[in-house]
């Protein structure tokens, strides 16, 4: 109301306010299709030319459609089924409507019939709203020339079978004019006195073969008798059958979704048999899914049956649907249909609608290619629109009229949002809340006052009031509803105040559902879900009431899933600690019972000192090192050390309790392998003061054999191998090809690195001291 | 387009004054002489002779009393090859049949069968023991029945046909002398089934028997033609014979599935055909004997009979005496005494059959090959039903309105 009022107002200088006069983008966004050829002007004013934005998807149609007409000749090769595909607003109504006027201004116009939806009362949009043979004498002259062919046919094989020379000379000549459809049966059987009952039942019989439908054929067949025309043609327009036609077993008027389909694929057939041109356009084919599931699945079957005789019989069929019904299609109907997807529409498309309207007002672009819109303004058209033309033009519409309220010379971004604030927000946040309300409160979610230290959080500025949904006594969902999300900033208002609340609820799992009532684009519907890790619900959806209801519903299982995990998490923890501790007695257990059924043999342990002092003297320092190292690890033991002071020594006077020392596994292990390095390390001293004393000048005056010095490498290399197969000493360590060395620091690492060299040292200096002849000295 | 008295091609009207008309079915029980311009046509002869055959078997039984029986004759053939000339000679001779035993007890002079050369082309006198209602009168043309009273083509409807057939037999009947005195209300009643025993009771009252002659109507559907037959079938009792017609030439299969075999005892199917090449010296020989035509006449020529015509005038009786129609009109025109084989020739090669005179579209059709055309504007007499029949006036006035045609 306000910006008509500013409008009268502001007629001044049209170059002072551009954004004045009538708003070039008022009028319906949505196409409608008629079933009838139109084109007479209504009013005064000048015809409004329909604008189109050439695009890849009209360039593949149109030219998918030209083909079609310009294909003449054989029609088994000829028909095609074209499905545009696109959601709510992407234009397929409006490319079907185009396509609807190529097709009315080609010539030879084709017969068309156009149904703008599917309707349960088929026999009334049929009888109504169609175009049908009667309403243009045109096509009511072509059907009876396609049926008058037929007839032609029949009498040309009765002819043929004559044989009483009623056509003189020229038979052949008759028989071949007819079935060229040059010359005319009924004339013929006239003049020639033929049976035309007989004409008449042959043609019944012709036509029930080719239409597979008894009524139609009879009536179709009574077609060349002018007494029965008027009848005829008024039950092919939807009519109750005359008295005659009944008598004649058509009883029914064309009805039902299955007989409207039937009649349409006979009307195909009495055209592709002649070769004509003829197309069915059928807007939102998406109605059917509201249907029940009987009416859907009556109308998919005649539906596929229809595309079935377009494809075969030369026919142009075009239907709109939307990309979730298309999908659920059956798969026969897939193969023979060719989808045409619509997309949404990039920046160029964008500004080259906008720039049409704006010629098409009599506004000349000026330099800037959308003037007055700025050139921000119209990249948030591009990603507030979300691409749809539809919401193109409205956003448009409502921009140009705020910047008109405002005086503004131009439309900037400002003016954009404010426009879908007042197109979107219509409702005010109370309505909302009753509305979450009443959705909620019907699956039994109640309306529970906020979480402790939650209740006085601040909302993101405009918000409504949270709502809080207790899941279990730490889970919350709450649901935020907030004004139309334009800008970076609503969406950092949503992630502010749920980081606050994680924030002050911090043991408590909190999930947010942000209900959105205006407006949210793609892009801000992604923005927020990464936010908040929920997807925002708008609620002018119409299936809000079903999204939110599930919405909450997977949010509190999540919600319930994740603390279970918690649970499951420590419950797991504690079993395997007690795993652990189970197999540790039980190696434990196994290792006492091995050493009862092998007692360990009390040989004559040889005296330390004297193993010590025999050992040759190039070696001796290594051996000590080695020996000193592991009793140092073998003393210090793994872990702290063990008490067994009782523990608690309470002032009750209780007394004291035992304490229980457990070892772990990793202890038994590193302990247990500090043993057997060191029973290791004997064998090998052992060994080599053996070898020394039976190969070594003291043992005798033979010269070193090799031999000799190749029992010195295997007990060395015995050495090496079997102290590898240990468990090392340092838990770990560096890898053993993890370039040089680093200085060994902890005893392990040390006790482990002289063990490791250990052997190599011994074969290199005891080899040399051999090498080198004189006998070392003792 | 000359005026011309007479051409003896034609069918003669009541009282024998050119012109004659162009082919018209001969009606012998209606009028005098008519019995003898029958040319014993191919197909006649058997058909004739069924027709009797059947008929006198059970002919005794044709009574009008309770327990009398009825007959239905149904003749085929397609158009033009002369059903309803066999159907009015079936009907004269039935009627003959019933005359002469009847004849000599009534003690009527019979002057006609008496008398030496009765003037031809009179009006019969009617019989007494049968009424004859031919329902769309004697030409039996069937779009009478199928039209509204504004002339207008209707598709015909089982209900509407009967009705009117019933009202057409009513009305006439009404006619008849003595008839309005012993008929009950009961004929006016709207359901048929009453009016029909009303109007049976009443012809058994006056001891008179009623043949219905029912034209070809297009059904244009096996249903309602079967349906129609049965229904003539079922009317046919208590001494009334159906007497119909139809051009559906496949009727013949059919009538074995429309009837049972106790039924089709009192069916008598009858054929007409197309011409065998001996019948144009028949039906020549025929004309070149017959007595009483009225000048001015074209002599048929001797040579004539030696012509060898073309195979497509044996089509249809309707086909030849239409063409040797015109060729006397040609000689007449030419102003020449006798038809000759030359002119006939001449003419054979101009009517040959031309697929350009049926191109689809408005191209004009030649007059040779068209049959009568149902719009046909001067036929004031037929299209009210009640003219129908063998009222006396009736033909007279036909001729009239063509005795002024200029």
């Amino acid at each position: 109301m306000n910006f008509l009022m500013t409008k009268r107002t502001d007629e001044m200088s049209p170059d002072a306010f551009p954004v004045a006069e009538e708003n070039p983008f008022r009028g319906s966004t949505s196409v409608q299709l008629e079933g009838f050829d139109d084109t007479t002007q209504v009013g005064t004013g000048p015809p409004r030319p329909a604008i189109h934005v050439r695009r890849r998807i009209n360039e593949q149609l149109m030219e998918q459609v030209q083909r079609y007409l310009n294909q003449s000749g054989d029609s088994s090769t000829r028909g095609r089924v074209l499905a545009l595909v696109g959601e709510f607003g992407l234009g397929k109504s409006h490319l079907a409507a185009q396509v609807t006027d190529m097709l009315r201004q080609s010539t030879p116009t084709p017969a068309l019939w156009v149904i703008g939806q599917p309707s349960l009362d088929m026999r009334s949009v049929f009888q109504h709203r169609i175009m049908s043979p009667r309403d243009n004498l045109e096509a009511m002259a072509d059907f009876e020339q396609a049926i008058t062919d037929f007839y032609a046919d029949v009498t040309a094989e009765l002819l043929e079978q004559d044989d009483t020379g009623r056509l003189g000379a020229a038979r052949d000549e008759f028989l071949r004019g007819l079935r060229d459809r040059r010359l005319d049966p009924q004339k013929i059987a006239r003049a020639f006195d033929l049976d035309e009952e007989l004409i008449h039942s042959h043609l019944r019989r012709h036509l029930r073969g080719v239409t597979d439908h008894r009524a139609f054929a009879t009536a179709l067949a009574l077609l060349p008798n002018k007494a029965y025309q008027a009848d005829i043609w008024r039950w092919l327009s939807g009519e109750a059958p005359a008295a005659p036609l009944q008598q004649r077993g058509v009883t029914q008027p064309i009805q039902g979704i299955q007989g409207v389909f039937e009649a349409f694929s006979v009307f195909s057939l009495v055209y592709g048999q002649s070769d004509r041109p003829y197309a069915l356009v059928l807007d939102e084919v998406d109605k059917i899914v509201e249907w029940t599931a009987q009416d859907r699945a009556l109308f998919l079957n005649a539906f596929e049956m229809l595309v079935n005789r377009y494809v075969n019989q030369g026919g142009l069929l075009i239907f709109c649907v939307r990309p979730d019904l298309w999908s659920s299609l059956p798969a026969s109907l897939h193969e023979r249909v060719l989808p045409l997807w619509l997309d949404s529409w990039e920046r160029p498309a964008t500004e080259e609608l906008i720039k049409q309207h704006l010629l098409r007002s009599g506004r000349a672009p000026s330099d800037a290619p959308c003037a007055p819109f700025s050139d921000p303004a119209v990249a948030q058209i591009v990603i507030l629109s979300d691409g749809v033309p539809r919401q193109i033009l409205r956003i448009c519409e409502g921009a140009w009229d705020q910047a008109a309220l405002g005086r503004s010379p131009r439309i900037d971004v400002e003016a954009v949002h404010e426009a879908i604030r007042t197109t979107h927000e219509k409702r005010p946040m109370s309505e909302a809340a009753r509305r979450l309300e009443r959705v909620l409160a019907g699956d039994q979610w109640w309306h529970n006052a906020s979480p402790r230290g939650l209740g006085d959080l601040q909302g993101p500025p405009g918000a409504g009031e949270p709502r809080w949904i207790e899941v279990t006594r730490t889970a919350w969902i709450v649901v935020l509803p907030v004004r139309s999300l334009l800008t970076r900033a609503s969406v950092t208002g949503i992630e502010n105040f749920l980081g606050n609340a994680r924030d002050a609820a911090a043991a408590q799992g909190i999930e947010m559902l942000v209900v959105v009532n205006g407006h949210a684009c793609g892009a801000m519907r992604r923005q927020v879900a990464e936010v908040t890790g929920t997807m925002p619900l708008v609620l002018d959806d119409p299936r809000f009431d079903t999204a939110l209801r599930s919405g909450v519903q997977s949010l509190a299982e999540r919600l319930r899933a994740s603390q279970d995990n918690t649970v499951l998490e420590k419950l797991s923890h504690r079993l395997d600690v007690l795993q652990g501790q189970q197999q540790t007695l039980l190696e434990r257990v196994d290792s006492i019972d091995h050493a009862l059924d092998n007692p360990r043999v009390v040989a004559t342990h040889p005296v330390a000192g004297p193993s010590h002092e025999r050992v040759p003297e190039p070696v001796r320092a290594h051996f000590r090192e080695a020996q000193e190292a592991l009793d140092r690890l073998l003393e210090e033991g793994e872990g702290p050390r063990p008490s067994l002071v009782p523990v608690a020594r309470t002032a009750a006077g209780r007394p004291p309790r035992p304490r229980l020392l457990l070892v772990d596994d990793s202890a038994l292990k590193s302990m247990g392998a500090v043993v057997l390095a060191r029973r290791l390390l004997e064998a090998f001293r052992e060994a080599i003061v053996r070898w020394w004393e039976e190969a070594g000048p003291g043992g005798g005056e033979a010269e070193p054999s090799g031999r000799d010095q190749g029992e010195l490498f295997a007990i060395c290399r015995g050495f090496e191998i079997s102290m590898e197969s240990l468990p090392r000493l340092d838990r770990g360590g560096a890898a053993p090809l993890s370039g040089p060395p680093a200085p060994a620091t902890g005893p392990g690492e040390r006790a482990q690195d002289m063990l490791a060299q250990l052997a190599d040292r011994v074969l290199r200096e005891l080899g040399e001291a051999f090498s080198e002849g004189p006998a070392p000295l003792r | 387009m000359p005026f011309i008295h007479c051409n003896m091609f034609g069918t003669p009207p009541a009282g024998g004054e050119p012109p004659w008309l162009p082919y018209e079915p001969l009606v012998p029980w209606c009028i005098e002489g008519h019995e003898d311009l029958w040319v014993e046509l191919d197909h006649v002869p058997p058909a004739v002779h069924a027709f009797r055959n059947q008929l006198i078997q059970v002919a005794r039984n044709i009574t009008p009393d309770r327990d009398g029986r009825g007959h239905l004759v149904v003749v085929s053939g397609l158009p033009g090859t002369g059903k309803s000339s066999l159907l009015h000679r079936c009907v004269h001779e039935f009627v003959r049949g019933l005359e002469e035993p009847e004849s000599g007890d009534d003690g009527r002079p019979d002057v006609e069968r008496q008398g030496d050369t009765p003037r031809p082309w009179r009006l019969r006198e009617q019989s007494d023991a049968i009424s004859v209602v031919p329902v769309t009168g004697v030409r039996n043309n069937g779009r009478d029945l199928e039209s509204s009273p504004s002339g207008h083509q209707e598709a015909p409807e089982l209900s509407t046909v009967i009705n009117r057939i019933f009202r057409t037999v009513v009305a006439e009947l009404r006619r008849t002398p003595g008839f309005t005195d012993v008929c009950g209300p009961e004929i006016d009643s709207p359901d048929h089934y009453h009016s029909w025993h009303a109007l049976t009771d009443a012809l058994a009252q006056l001891g008179r028997r009623l043949a219905v002659i029912i034209p070809h109507i297009k059904w244009e559907d096996q249903d309602s033609r079967w349906a129609f037959l049965r229904f003539c079938h079922q009317k046919a009792d208590r001494g009334v014979v159906f007497f119909v017609e139809t051009e559906y030439t496949a009727l013949e299969k059919e009538i074995g599935l429309i009837f049972d075999e106790s039924e089709l005892r009192g069916v008598t199917l009858l054929k007409t055909g197309g011409l065998a090449r001996e019948d144009w010296g028949k039906y020549l020989r025929l004309w070149m004997d017959l007595p009483g035509i009225p000048n001015p006449k074209v002599a048929i020529h001797d040579d004539l009979l030696d012509c060898e015509p073309a195979p497509w005038v044996f089509v249809s009786i309707s086909k030849l005496q239409t063409f040797l129609r015109e060729a006397a009109d040609d000689a007449l025109q030419a102003d020449e005494a006798y038809l000759r084989r030359s002119r006939v020739l001449l003419r054979f090669d101009k009517n040959q059959p031309n697929p350009d005179n049926f191109l689809r579209g408005g191209a004009p059709n030649p007059d040779a090959f068209l049959r009568e055309e149902p719009s046909d504007p001067d036929d004031p007499a037929k299209e009210q039903g009640e003219t129908a029949g063998i009222e006396p006036n009736e033909l007279p006035d036909d001729e009239e309105d063509r005795r002024d045609e200029p």
